[in-house]
């Protein structure tokens, strides 16, 4: 198992998206419990979706970091890639756990 | 730009850009609403009108490509500019969507700054495009009323030929009829009612002409005072002409006896009738005029003024014309002033054929 990174990432965020945020992070939550549960089905259509919507939405809320993981996610899902896609899911476990916002 | 606010209509199916894009919007001014997917995007467009589209491509059931094909296949909505807003981001997406028809596309994510400098350059050509196209209703507006005026004057043929750009119209017609039917004594009644009376009431019979003589397939050529002057025949498939014009003389007879200028005195018409070849034309440049010239005018307007109250005298070219349907009088020879004498008859009723 690999040692989790303990620093924080600061992530500046427009003060005008602020209550957007608390449930765009839940959301991405949720992402990681349905990427596993796919995982477990061997349905990467569905893991691609979901890395395309990421990839799609993180930079526009100022979290660019979620645009890269959805697109490796995206491309290693089309391509069945199924370990790179849990590499993925780790590093924005990880990027979620790590990330200190501030707005302004 | 313009003063109303902009209404947009997001059509994403992540909740979260729907959300985004919503916000960066209100923070512009703009108004939206949000739809999920392609299908409820089109039940949006056909409930309300709306300025922009930001459209996702990636969505199920109806993507993207199939939404703005349908926007721009639809004669309801094809104005509305759309802007593509995909994290699709190979060129051939790019090139699909601007060939479908999209004003524009954006990749995801967006940049705000970008995204804002697109919006407006969008709703900014949409307006100029609303203001041309508002511009072209008027004036195809005015064209109408124009031609409808140019109609009120002339008949169809004649108004489409000066459209046209014909300058000198003149036409030699071989065989017409030529109607003038005056009310009479209208002058020494209108002494005795007021001049607004007088002209409502002189517009009611008028306007009940025009009534009859568009339903009996016969020209008006003018008003003069409180006589009225009809052709038939100008169109080369009425060759009934002096038949119709019979027709239309007697049902003028009985339309009067139901107008009055004074109560309980029915007004009378005194008709004349003649037929023959006349020369027609258009003159004037500021106040154009259709008119007919030639001696079968002098003449069906002799027979109007030596004609009686109630009677349609007819010469013997109509007479000649007409006598196997209806029923005349011979009224003998009368002396016209200008023409000599003249053998003439009194139209009386249509024969039971």
């Amino acid at each position: 198992m690999e040692e989790q990174q303990t620093s924080k990432i600061v992530v500046h965020i427009d003060p005008d998206l602020e209550s957007l945020i608390p449930g765009y992070l839940t959301n991405r939550k949720k992402d990681i419990a349905t990427i596993y549960d796919s995982l477990g089905k061997n349905d990467l259509d569905k893991i691609r979706i979901i890395g395309h919507s990421m990839k799609g939405s993180g930079g526009g809320y100022g979290f660019d970091d979620i645009t890269d993981i959805g697109m490796m996610m995206e491309k290693a899902a089309k391509e069945g890639r199924s370990e790179d896609v849990r590499v993925q899911t780790k590093r924005l476990e990880d990027y979620l756990h790590r990330i200190e916002i501030v707005y302004g | 730009m313009e003063s109303k606010k902009n209404h947009i209509l997001i059509v994403d199916d992540t909740i979260e850009l729907r959300a985004l894009l919503s916000k960066r919007l209100s923070n512009l001014g703009l108004s939206s609403e949000q739809a999920e997917n392609g299908r409820q995007a089109m039940q949006k467009l056909a409930e309300k009108p709306f300025d922009l589209v930001l459209l996702d491509i990636v969505m199920p059931e109806m993507d993207g490509y199939q939404v703005l094909s349908a926007i721009k296949s639809d004669i309801r909505f094809r104005h509305i500019p759309v802007i593509v807003i995909s994290a699709v981001d190979e060129m051939e997406s790019v090139i699909r969507c601007i060939q479908l028809g999209a004003e524009d596309y954006l990749p995801k994510p967006f940049n705000p700054t970008l995204l804002k400098a697109r919006i407006e350059a969008s709703l900014e050509r949409k307006h100029l495009r609303d203001q041309e196209q508002t511009l072209m209703q008027e004036i195809e507006l005015e064209r109408q009323k124009a031609d409808n005026l140019l109609l009120n004057i002339m008949p169809e043929s004649i108004a489409q030929r000066l459209k046209t750009g014909e300058r000198l119209i003149a036409d030699t017609h071989q065989a017409v009829t030529v109607m003038f039917a005056d009310i009479v004594s209208f002058t020494d009644l209108s002494n005795q009612i007021t001049a607004q009376d007088l002209v409502r009431r002189l517009n009611l019979i008028v306007c009940r002409y025009d009534e009859l003589a568009s339903k009996f397939g016969v020209e008006k050529i003018k008003t003069i005072g409180d006589g009225v002057m009809f052709v038939s025949g100008l169109s080369p498939s009425n060759e009934n002409h002096a038949c119709i014009m019979a027709r239309l003389a007697l049902r003028l007879q009985q339309e009067i006896g139901k107008f009055s200028l004074l109560d309980n005195l029915p007004l009378e018409l005194r008709t004349g009738i003649h037929s023959g070849p006349i020369v027609a034309g258009v003159i004037g440049s500021q106040k154009l005029s259709y008119d007919l010239w030639g001696a079968t005018v002098n003449i069906a307007s002799r027979m109007e003024t030596y004609s009686l109250p109630g009677k349609i005298q007819i010469s013997e070219a109509t007479f000649l014309l007409i006598k196997n349907e209806f029923l005349c009088a011979e009224r003998g020879r009368i002396d016209i002033r200008g023409m000599g004498e003249m053998k003439t008859f009194f139209l009386t009723g249509t024969r039971n054929l």
